[in-house]
């Protein structure tokens, strides 16, 4: 079969199957000449006859009917199914109810924002401030005016002298020279043991 | 004397309606190319209960694609070019299903010359040489001649040139011719 032998079954089928005549000028004298090409476009148009020929079966009415409220009905579960199905809307409902019902419960309450042990510190604090402390004996109150009027006793204090730290203590608490200890280990029994109920002291 | 208004215009005014929330046009787009639909599953599928599993999954495609169609083809094309991808899955599926054997579809078997054209016999023979063809020259093929779209709407459809689409309907009628015994 030649090249152009080719081409022209090439354009009869198109043409053929665009319904057309084969009229072309080249066409015509080519199938004039070539009895294999005209046998070809003989079988083809017999080819694609029996084709177009062929028809699908007729569903009836009733199926035709059915289409659309079938097709409705499809799209109807699956957009029922798709809103059930959506990734998380379960768990995220359930998630900002239980933060709505947590917020409500704690404006209900109205310990929103004071925990426990923030409420308990603040009324501690709030107790000492009220509170005035005893004044102190005036030769210690006396040590501490000496011990504030100290070099260094002001500014920063990792500067404040141990020398006037120490000095300080020995004037507002003067060094007790009783010996507790052996005095305790003096007593006698009886003695020891109500001086234990009476101090609880379990160490003497 | 008014000219029938283009069924793509037609098709393209019943988008937008949907696009714009309005239900009913899609209804009235199924009502406008269920036969179409089905008949082309009919042809790529081969039988009813197949053909209308294809139907009603195209334009279930249809309806969920529908809001983002923006119209760079025609509804038409668009529609038939969903079928033939459902198709192709479609026959996937069967063809796993039923492992038919190939000896029955070969013509040899069936003394066509003797047969009349018209006949039941004849029918299925061309029937299944058009299955048999490789996937895009059927397709083409069928797009072609029962569909009856011209070659640069195949084109569109099979995401192929008009030139392409030519060839493969060409290839399609003299492996069809072939396998008829012409």
């Amino acid at each position: 079969m030649s090249k152009q032998c080719i081409e022209i079954q090439r354009e009869v089928a198109w043409l053929l199957s665009e319904g057309a005549a084969g009229d072309g000028a080249a066409l015509v004298s080519h199938l004039k000449e070539c009895p294999r090409c005209r046998r070809d476009e003989e079988k083809l148009r017999a080819l694609l006859g029996t084709l177009g020929g062929r028809d699908v079966p007729e569903p009836g009415e009733a199926y035709w009917q059915s289409f659309l409220p079938r097709l409705r009905n499809r799209i109807g579960l699956e957009q029922s199914a798709g809103a059930s199905r959506r990734p998380g809307s379960f768990w995220l409902g359930a998630l900002a109810a239980s933060v709505a019902s947590f917020m409500l419960a704690a404006l209900v309450v109205g310990r929103w924002s004071t925990p426990p042990e923030v409420r308990v510190r603040a009324r501690f604090q709030e107790m000492a401030r009220q509170s005035t402390p005893d004044p102190l004996p005036s030769s210690q109150e006396g040590s501490l005016s000496r011990a504030e009027n100290l070099p260094g006793s002001e500014g920063d204090d990792a500067q404040f002298l141990t020398s006037n730290m120490e000095k300080v203590l020995e004037e507002t608490f003067p060094e007790d020279d009783s010996d507790v200890f052996s005095a305790a280990s003096e007593l006698g029994k009886e003695q020891r043991q109500h001086l234990e109920k009476t101090l609880s002291l379990d160490w003497v | 004397m008014t000219s029938a208004p283009d069924p793509n215009w037609w098709d393209q005014e019943l988008v937008r309606r949907f696009q714009s929330g309005d239900e009913d046009a899609f209804d009235r787009l199924v009502d406008l190319h269920r036969r179409d639909v089905y008949r082309l599953a009919y042809r790529l599928l081969g039988n009813h209960a197949d053909a209308d599993d294809l139907a009603q999954e195209t334009f279930l495609r249809v309806y969920r694609s529908l809001g983002r169609f923006r119209g760079e083809s025609t509804f038409r094309t668009w529609v038939t070019r969903i079928v033939l991808n459902l198709a192709t899955d479609s026959r996937r599926e069967m063809a796993s299903r039923r492992q038919c054997s190939l000896e029955d579809l070969t013509p040899s078997q069936h003394p066509v010359e003797q047969e009349d054209h018209a006949g039941f016999l004849r029918e299925e023979i061309i029937r299944k040489a058009v299955g048999r063809l490789p996937k895009r020259q059927r397709e083409t093929l069928i797009l072609r001649i029962f569909q009856q779209m011209k070659f640069h709407e195949i084109a569109m459809v099979m995401g192929c040139t008009v030139g392409t689409a030519k060839a493969n309907f060409f290839h399609a009628i003299r492996g069809l011719k072939q396998r008829m015994g012409g």
